[in-house]
This record gives C-alpha cells, sequence and structure tokens, in this order.
C-alpha cells in the first residue's frame, strides 16, 4: 500500500486493482496502514471487501502500522471505533467484528 | 398533620431515594460515561439536601450539601469516576441512612468523625481545592439541566444511503455529524452488503448505519438532516418510546429485538432458548445472525431500558403511596367476596330463578376481574431486589479478595409482594455462598483458564403460575464426594445409602451442614443455606441443584405466583372436604377396590406403578369405602404418587386462610379455606403427605 497514501474515492478504482493484485500473488498479505494519511468511506469498504475477498480464498489479509490522527478520527465519525483504535491490528478486529 | 408525621414522610421518600443511589451508583461504576445515571445519582443528593433541610435536619442538610459539591465537581467533568470516589459516595449514602434511622443524630453540627470523613474524601478525589465553588454552582446547573431533559426523546434512524451517493458528490459522514450535534447519538455501521473485492464497484456507497439519537429535536428537524439524500436513500425515523408497547411491563429481550427486525427465524430463537447459554453467543456462533446484527439489537436493547426507566420515572409521577398492610386487607376483603360469591352461587342453584342465575353470573365476573385487579397491585418486581443484591457482591467480594461481577436478569418479573420479601433472606444466603465457596481465588481461576473475574448470574423468568428464580456461579462447583464424606460423618445419611447427584446436593440445605473447614464472617457456619430450606418450605417453593465440579453450580428456586388465592382442586372424603393444590395435580383416575389384584397400594398409571396413599388411613377416617373411589395423581419430587380420596369434586379457586395453632403439628395440612356453603375445607400438604408416608413404608 506504499503508493498510496490515501484511502479514498479518487483513487478507489486504482486501489481495487493494487489489492486485487496483491491477493493473487500471495496467501498472507499485510497492509501497513501507517502510510495512510487520508481515507474516506469509499476506502474503508475496500478493506472491508477485501478482508472478504481473502476469506472467500482462504486466505489472511491483515491490517498493522499505527493510524494516523485523521485516519482514526474519520473511524470515530463513522461509529467503526470509539476513538480507542490506534494501530491496524485494532482496526482489523474492530471490522471483523461488524462483518 | 404534626411535624413528626412529615418527619416520617420524609423519612419514607428519602430511604426510597437512597436505596435508587445505591443502585445508581452501582450502575454508574460500571457505565462512567452514563450522564443520565450520575445527574440521577446528583438529584438524590439534591432532593435530599433540600429535604432535609426544610424539616430541620440540618445535619443531614450540611453533610449532603458537601458531597453534593463532590457530585456536581464530577458532574462538571471537574472529576473523574473511580473506585475510590464511588466507595465514598456509598459510604456516605450509608452514613446518611444511619442519621436517618436515628433521627437524634440528624441535627446539630457535624460530628468530628463526619467531618474527618468527607475531608478524606474530598482528598481523595482532588476535590478539596475547589469545594466552595463547585458547591455554590451545583445545585443551579442541576435546576437548569432539568427542562431539557423532560423534553429529550430517543429516535432511533435507519439510514441507508444511495449507492449512487459517492458519485452525486454527498457525504454521508456529515450527516452523521449533523446529527451528532443535535444530542446524544449512538451510531453503528453496517457493511452487509459489502460484497468480495471482486465484486465490489468501488464507487458505489454499500454502508448503512442504524442510529440512536437522544434529542431534544423534533422528528421534522430530524428528517431535515437528511433532505438532500432522502430522494435516493432509505431513511426511517421512529420514536423508541412509541415503539415500547404501553401495556408491556416487561424490557424487550435480545431474541424478540431480532426476530421483530426481520433479522432471525422464530424457530430457530425458540430452539436456542432452550439451552442456558447466552443468547447472542450462541446466535453469532451458530451464524444465524452476524455480530453486527448483533451489535445492533444489543444496542437498541440498551436504548429501550433506557427510555423504559425514563418512562416509570414519568409514571411515578402519577402513583399515590399505599400503605402495604392496606394492600393485605384489601385481599383479605376480596377474599372474603370470593367466598360469598360462591356461597350465593350455590344458593341461587336451589332456588332455580333465571334472572337470580344471571345476577350471579354477572357477580361472579366482577369478583373475577376484582380479584385479579387486586393481585395484579401487590405484584412487584423483582428487579429492586435483584439490585440490592449489587452492593453485597461489591462489598464482599472486595472483602474476599475476589473479583467477582453480578449480572442480572428477568428483574421485569413480578411476584406477590409478600413471596418477594420472603426470598430476600435465601438470595442473600445462597449468594453469600456462592462467593465465599463456589468463586475461586483469582490465582486458581487463572490455573483452570477461567477469566479473571468470576461470574454470578442472578435470573428469573416466569412459567405459568410460577417463577423460576436461578443463582448461577462461575466458580468451584460443588464437591459430591465430599459432601457425602462430611454428610456420613454427621450421621446426616447412612453409608449403604444409594444417593443421587441431586439427593446429595441438597444435603447443603440441611441444618448445620457445611463442608468449609475455617469459619469465616461470611459463611462456613453452616446456618445459612437450612434457612433457605426453611423460607422455601413457608412459600410453597422448591429448590433445585445442578453442579459440574470446577465448573459451575446452579441453584433454582421455583416459587408460586401468590399466597393469598390459588386454584386447587376440591376433594370429599367420607363428609370431609379437602382442597389440593392444583399446580402439582398430573390427572385423576378411577378406583375400584374390588378389581384391585394386589394387596399393596399400587395401581398402574401410563404403563407404569403409582404408588398411592389412601387418604381414609393417612387421616384415620372411619366408615365404609366407596365401591368406585378416585385417585389424583401428583408430581412431587419429580416422581408421581397417588392420592387416594372419595370423589373429585372439581376445581375451586381456593383463598387460603391460616390455621390456629392447634393445627401446626396435624401432618398433612398446611392450611383451610371456606366454601361456598360456609362450610371449612381444609388444604392438604402433599409433599408433607407423601413423605410421611414414605417414611412408614420404609420403617415397615
Amino acid at each position: 500500500m506504499n503508493d498510496s497514501p490515501a484511502l479514498s474515492i479518487e483513487y478507489a478504482a486504482g486501489s481495487k486493482g493494487l489489492l486485487m493484485g496483491l491477493l493473487s500473488g500471495a496467501k498472507e498479505v499485510s497492509l501497513d496502514l501507517a502510510v495512510v494519511d487520508s481515507v474516506d468511506l469509499s476506502g474503508v469498504q475496500l478493506l472491508v471487501a477485501t478482508m472478504r475477498e481473502a476469506a472467500a480464498q482462504k486466505k489472511e489479509v491483515h491490517l498493522t502500522g499505527s493510524l494516523s490522527a485523521s485516519f482514526r478520527n474519520f473511524l470515530s465519525l463513522a461509529g467503526i471505533t470509539h476513538g480507542d483504535c490506534q494501530t491496524g491490528e485494532e482496526l482489523e478486529s474492530a471490522l471483523k467484528a461488524v462483518f | 398533620m404534626s411535624n413528626d408525621k412529615f418527619i416520617e414522610t420524609f423519612k419514607e421518600e428519602a430511604l426510597e431515594l437512597l436505596g435508587s443511589l445505591e443502585s445508581a451508583l452501582l450502575d454508574l461504576e460500571e457505565n462512567p460515561t452514563d450522564k443520565d445515571l450520575l445527574s440521577a445519582v446528583f438529584r438524590v443528593m439534591h432532593t435530599i439536601k433540600g429535604s432535609s433541610a426544610m424539616f430541620g435536619l440540618d445535619r443531614i442538610s450540611t453533610f449532603s450539601h458537601e458531597v453534593e459539591s463532590i457530585l456536581a465537581a464530577l458532574r462538571d467533568g471537574k472529576l473523574a469516576i473511580s473506585r475510590g470516589l464511588i466507595d465514598n459516595t456509598l459510604i456516605a449514602r450509608d452514613m446518611i441512612l444511619e442519621m436517618l434511622e436515628h433521627p437524634e443524630n440528624a441535627t446539630g453540627a457535624l460530628p468530628p468523625d463526619l467531618v474527618q470523613f468527607l475531608e478524606n474524601f474530598k482528598n481523595q478525589t482532588g476535590f478539596a481545592a475547589e469545594s466552595q465553588a463547585s458547591a455554590e454552582s451545583g445545585p443551579a446547573e442541576a435546576a437548569k439541566q432539568e427542562p431539557e431533559k423532560i423534553l429529550s426523546q430517543t429516535w432511533r434512524i435507519k439510514f441507508e444511503p444511495g449507492k449512487d451517493c459517492f458519485r452525486r458528490g454527498s457525504n454521508p459522514l456529515s450527516l452523521l455529524n449533523e446529527l451528532r450535534n443535535m444530542g446524544e447519538t449512538v451510531c453503528i455501521p453496517m457493511f452487509n452488503s459489502v460484497p468480495v473485492l471482486s465484486a465490489l464497484d468501488p464507487e458505489d456507497c454499500l454502508t448503512s448505519w442504524e442510529i440512536f439519537l437522544t434529542t431534544t429535536a423534533s422528528e421534522n428537524a430530524i428528517r431535515d438532516v437528511f433532505i438532500f439524500v432522502e430522494d435516493f436513500s432509505k431513511i426511517t425515523i421512529e420514536s423508541v418510546e412509541l415503539l415500547i408497547d404501553d401495556d408491556s411491563a416487561h424490557t424487550r429481550k435480545l431474541g424478540e429485538i431480532l426476530v421483530d427486525n426481520g433479522r432471525l427465524d422464530r424457530d430457530a430463537l425458540d430452539r436456542i432458548l432452550g439451552s442456558h447459554k447466552r443468547i447472542g453467543e450462541i446466535l453469532v456462533n451458530e451464524k444465524l445472525v452476524s455480530q453486527a446484527d448483533l451489535n445492533v439489537a444489543l444496542e437498541e436493547q440498551k436504548q429501550f431500558q433506557k427510555v423504559q426507566k425514563a418512562k416509570t420515572v414519568a409514571m411515578d409521577v402519577s402513583t399515590i403511596r399505599v400503605k402495604s398492610e392496606k394492600l393485605d386487607q384489601l385481599m383479605l376483603l376480596v377474599g372474603e367476596l370470593v367466598t360469598v360469591h360462591a356461597r350465593i352461587q350455590q344458593t341461587s342453584k336451589l332456588i332455580a330463578n333465571d334472572e337470580l342465575e344471571s345476577i350471579v353470573e354477572q357477580f361472579g365476573r366482577l369478583t373475577d376481574e376484582l380479584r385479579s385487579n387486586t393481585m395484579s397491585i401487590r405484584m412487584v418486581p423483582i428487579g429492586t431486589t435483584f439490585s440490592s443484591f449489587k452492593r453485597l457482591v461489591r462489598d464482599l467480594s472486595g472483602e474476599l479478595g475476589k473479583n467477582v461481577e453480578l449480572e442480572t436478569d428477568g428483574g421485569e418479573t413480578e411476584l406477590d409482594k409478600t413471596v418477594i420479601e420472603k426470598l430476600n433472606d435465601p438470595l442473600i444466603h445462597i449468594i453469600r455462598n456462592s462467593l465465599d465457596h463456589g468463586i475461586e481465588n483469582p490465582e486458581i481461576r487463572a490455573e483452570r483458564g477461567k477469566p479473571k473475574a468470576g461470574k454470578i448470574r442472578l435470573s428469573a423468568a416466569q412459567t405459568g403460575a410460577s417463577v423460576y428464580i436461578t443463582i448461577e456461579d462461575d466458580g468451584n462447583g460443588l464437591d459430591r464426594d465430599r459432601i457425602l464424606k462430611k454428610a456420613i460423618d454427621k450421621g446426616l445419611v447412612s453409608p449403604d445409602d444409594v444417593l443421587s447427584d441431586q439427593e446429595i446436593f441438597k444435603i447443603i440445605f440441611l441444618p448445620g451442614f457445611s463442608t468449609k473447614e475455617n469459619v469465616t464472617s461470611v459463611s462456613g457456619r453452616g446456618v445459612g443455606m437450612d434457612v433457605v430450606n426453611r423460607q422455601m418450605e413457608l412459600i410453597n417453593g422448591s429448590i433445585s441443584i445442578e453442579s459440574k465440579e470446577k465448573e459451575y453450580t446452579r441453584i433454582t428456586l421455583k416459587i408460586p405466583l401468590t399466597l393469598a388465592i390459588i386454584d386447587g382442586l376440591l376433594v370429599r372424603i367420607a363428609e370431609d372436604y379437602f382442597v389440593i393444590p392444583l399446580s402439582v395435580v398430573v390427572g385423576c383416575l378411577e378406583f375400584i377396590q374390588t378389581q384391585q389384584t394386589n394387596e399393596n397400594n399400587i395401581v398402574i398409571f401410563h404403563d407404569k406403578q403409582l404408588p398411592f396413599v389412601n387418604m381414609r388411613d393417612f387421616f384415620s377416617i372411619q366408615g365404609e369405602r366407596s365401591r368406585i373411589e378416585q385417585i389424583v395423581v401428583v408430581t412431587i419430587k419429580n416422581q408421581h404418587i397417588g392420592i387416594l380420596v372419595d370423589q373429585v369434586i372439581g376445581g375451586n379457586q381456593t383463598v387460603i386462610k391460616p390455621l390456629g395453632k392447634l393445627y401446626k403439628q396435624a401432618e398433612g395440612i398446611s392450611s383451610g379455606t371456606v366454601l361456598g356453603d360456609g362450610s371449612v375445607a381444609l388444604i392438604l400438604d402433599v409433599e408433607q403427605i407423601v413423605d410421611a408416608t414414605e417414611k412408614g413404608w420404609n420403617e415397615s
């Protein structure tokens, strides 16, 4: 994910292709979210869809890295977390909980 | 009314307020961010301060003023909620209670021990420096907040933005933000419609939200937030208050919410309810419901409970306080009326006048209605009793160095007031025992791979004419062999006795029995659990125990809904009438002595041998037996047994009348009732009859 600092609607189509590529090439994929400095709802939908795709293909996707302040703020606004989510790992379990 | 009477009324109200303060404080400890709870705690202290000053109880007033100041600082966000703060506020509450119960200590300046306590309280909470300023501003701000609270309402909003939302340049999050500005919100996102990545159009908006909004704003104002997206989005706005059925006093159960929202199949729910696990856990494990749907339902349940609580408080405004003796008197009068009705009915049959019979019938309907209304007035939810145990568990677990959570369920279940009063002591003993013997020390729990915090679950549910109260802990379980050994050592059972697990477990309820080597202040003396047994006998209840060593103990108390009037089966033996409580009756069968093929008192019922008790023999009633007699089949301690009588008359609304002291020792009789013709019928104590007969059989 190092190439896309923004996980948002403008780059959504490109991000989808990138994520599909990553999934097709490996059994286990780690997405470092520390580099993502801007995110919107389409970006989170992409993460959820990626996790679903991985589960369907019996592969694993892990979210890692510490989240930027704007990322954390967005998650809290969307009601996904309650301001207590600091890392990709924590976001992964929060998303799994609402799957 | 003299000043004393005013003070008496104030005392009654204050005791009630202090009761609610205790449960509010314990709830607040669990939900430190709940502003409503914080306001409730503050209001109680404020009311006590004001009222006590009005009645000249200046020591209470000064003391509560100081505590109120600390609570005001807490409400204003200057202090944080901590265990120490809750501990001290609970102690302060106990001190006010003490002063109330001894009004001679409620006037004059604060004594040194109270001053010292307040100083420590302030120091520990970090309040010391600003106490004066907060004390002055507290009440005024509380008054300012009141009107807002009265007008606010909770709404459930389902917001499903259209797929095109992003393409149209709308940002759903900005709408959520607008809602947040209108009041307190809980937003739960739903990603149910998001497909796997390969099927996703990344420019589609596929997220929806369930939002709970508590606000003073109107429905129209909320709708206005969605004005620019309503054409291409699905929006439903419902008032949570209207969703709660006015007639139902109970809180909606999680399963009901999921079925009502179309997220769960009714059959699946019924199946799951058959097991004892927490429903949410099972539903998610079995993939019947997604975690997201469960989260929404849990939040909905929380919001419903919040609104229901507010409604109850609002309803309290239109209630009046009635002394419980007056209700007892009313019940007694209704009982007399039921008896008089039965007499009139019998007399009218002799006169055979159509008009009279129709009046008597109408009189009967009204009596029935009056009876059920009066009984419903006496019914109180068991929740108040449950919440008083939270403090017990909190304090005792601290004393024992254990971490124990008390979970309650079914607090809305109603029982006759008299029954509830009699339940308090047994429940205290069972809970104390669970805490001391049941829940293990943290180290042992860790070794057994159990969560650090032990759990005691207290639940109530009504089935037919009985209420089941279950006390379950996830602790040690009962040590079957140890109980048996101790019972043999104490000579309570013989080493040759063959006992079932249930019978062995029940030994713990015998007087003087304890497996504990050391007596502690909490338990171990062997008194206590026998109190449970005795009280259950008094209210015609029964006990059953399930347990698995090192895993759990579950004690279930089966209690009759009321003690005043029961449904009975009227029978005749020679010239005398008796009533058998209908709750134990399974069926009736004809018995012809001449056709009996064996000498023992045994017949065949549903292809099984059924022993029966000949009541003529039991009560030594002389006279010739009828050719055709009847056996009433009853169930006691999970086994069927027959009661042989001359004739079964039929159903009877039995108004229970206590018998005099002379009859205390009479075996097989619990109480009496007056029949329609004014004669007396005795109510049989079937359990005692069965026990005495079994004893006789064993001896012979």
